[in-house]
């Protein structure tokens, strides 16, 4: 039986200070999405009709190199900001909640060290 | 996880059919949410067949009529019959609305009338709406100043800080922005919805208020406040014609405005 006026629920723990730090890093990101994904869509047609020497000399280049690590930075980071957000809003269950995002972050992270670490070894030549 | 589905006990059956009375001869369907707690019994839906001819224009009439003439066991909450005191806010063609202002003509087919959705049931169409109450109140919605007030006069304001009021002092908290926005559907417990917000921004954005600080503060959470995703369902379906997501954008910049 839950004794509790509705307003001792509604205040809860009470405010976490987090909200609009969250919600500018997101739109941050996303305002950063926007070149980097005409970049790399141009960029992805370009080298669509090229050879596999050619894809690896684009993304070998600095700019290439640059704008390829510059657009996994925001993807994943955006990406990752936005799955906190849907787990956030659908799941309640509290240990499934901090499971998932862990899940979301550390698979987000793992994500961008490799791409940019595949991104480096093309740079080196290696 | 969200409830996407209906606990079995509270699956809507079909109920009673109740035809309209002898010649009738422009006769309407409306299909009225039945639940009595005090029975075991599964919600339902029961149909009443009324002539228009001997019905009032709005689909509380209907609702008063049926009351007197049918079925005196519907219970539904109602008032001012004129859009000022939202009593008798409900779900009406599958919009939240309210019964006394909405036309029955508007309607095209049967008139399909349930409790406000995803809120907690007390009688047929009357829903609980303590916690919306609560959230209401948790925004402490009167005037917060360290100032005293002129011992003569009231608190002056200027014009142009009065017209900043307009469009929010205006909401009767009907609940229905709150009870059609999914984020609060789903987070019903932690975030505020888009009434309360808009009631917060009311005193925020008010000149004579000299708390706007600590209640900025009492925003800045990812619940109380970030759960809106801008889908807007508030500002469609407010019966008053106001816009609840123009303020959460507003309190969203004021907060970013102080943090940058």
């Amino acid at each position: 039986m839950n004794l509790r006026t509705p307003l001792s629920t509604v205040r809860g723990l009470g405010t976490a200070h987090n909200g609009v730090h969250h919600w500018w890093l997101l739109r941050l990101s996303a305002i950063a999405l926007i070149p980097l994904s005409v970049w790399l869509m141009v960029s992805l047609i370009c080298v669509s009709t090229a050879d596999h020497a050619t894809a690896v000399a684009w993304l070998a280049s600095p700019t290439g190199a640059l704008f390829a690590v510059l657009f996994i930075i925001a993807a994943t980071f955006h990406g990752q900001m936005g799955l906190q957000e849907v787990v956030v809003d659908y799941v309640h269950n509290k240990s499934c909640k901090l499971g998932a995002l862990i899940l979301i972050k550390l698979s987000a992270f793992a994500l961008a060290t490799l791409c940019i670490l595949a991104i480096v070894r093309m740079s080196l030549g290696a | 996880m969200a409830e996407f589905r209906l606990p079995p006990n509270s699956v809507v059956r079909t109920g009673k059919h109740y035809p309209a009375k002898g010649g009738a001869t422009r006769s309407k369907r409306f299909q009225i949410y039945r639940w009595d707690p005090d029975s075991d019994e599964n919600p339902r839906t029961d149909t009443f067949d009324l002539d228009l001819d001997r019905c009032g224009p709005m689909v509380l009439d209907a609702l008063i009529k049926v009351k007197d003439e049918v079925d005196s066991s519907l219970t539904f909450r109602r008032s001012c019959r004129e859009g000022v005191c939202g009593s008798c806010a409900m779900n009406i063609d599958g919009t939240n609305t309210l019964a006394c202002t909405q036309s029955i003509e508007d309607i095209e087919g049967d008139v399909r009338i349930y409790p406000l959705p995803h809120s907690a049931v007390v009688k047929d169409l009357v829903p609980d709406l303590n916690q919306f109450y609560a959230q209401y109140a948790a925004i402490k919605p009167w005037m917060k100043t360290q100032t005293p007030a002129p011992p003569d006069r009231e608190r002056l304001q200027s014009k142009e800080d009065r017209e900043k009021l307009d469009g929010l002092y205006e909401c009767i908290l009907c609940a229905c922005c709150s009870t059609s926005c999914p984020s609060y559907w789903w987070n019903p417990d932690r975030y505020l919805g888009p009434a309360a917000l808009l009631q917060a921004y009311r005193w925020i954005v008010d000149s004579r208020d000299e708390d706007t600080g600590a209640r900025l503060d009492f925003l800045d959470d990812s619940f109380r406040l970030y759960r809106c995703h801008t889908i807007l369902n508030c500002t469609r379906t407010c019966p008053k014609s106001l816009n609840p997501g123009k303020a959460i954008s507003e309190i969203r910049k004021l907060l970013l405005n102080r943090s940058i």
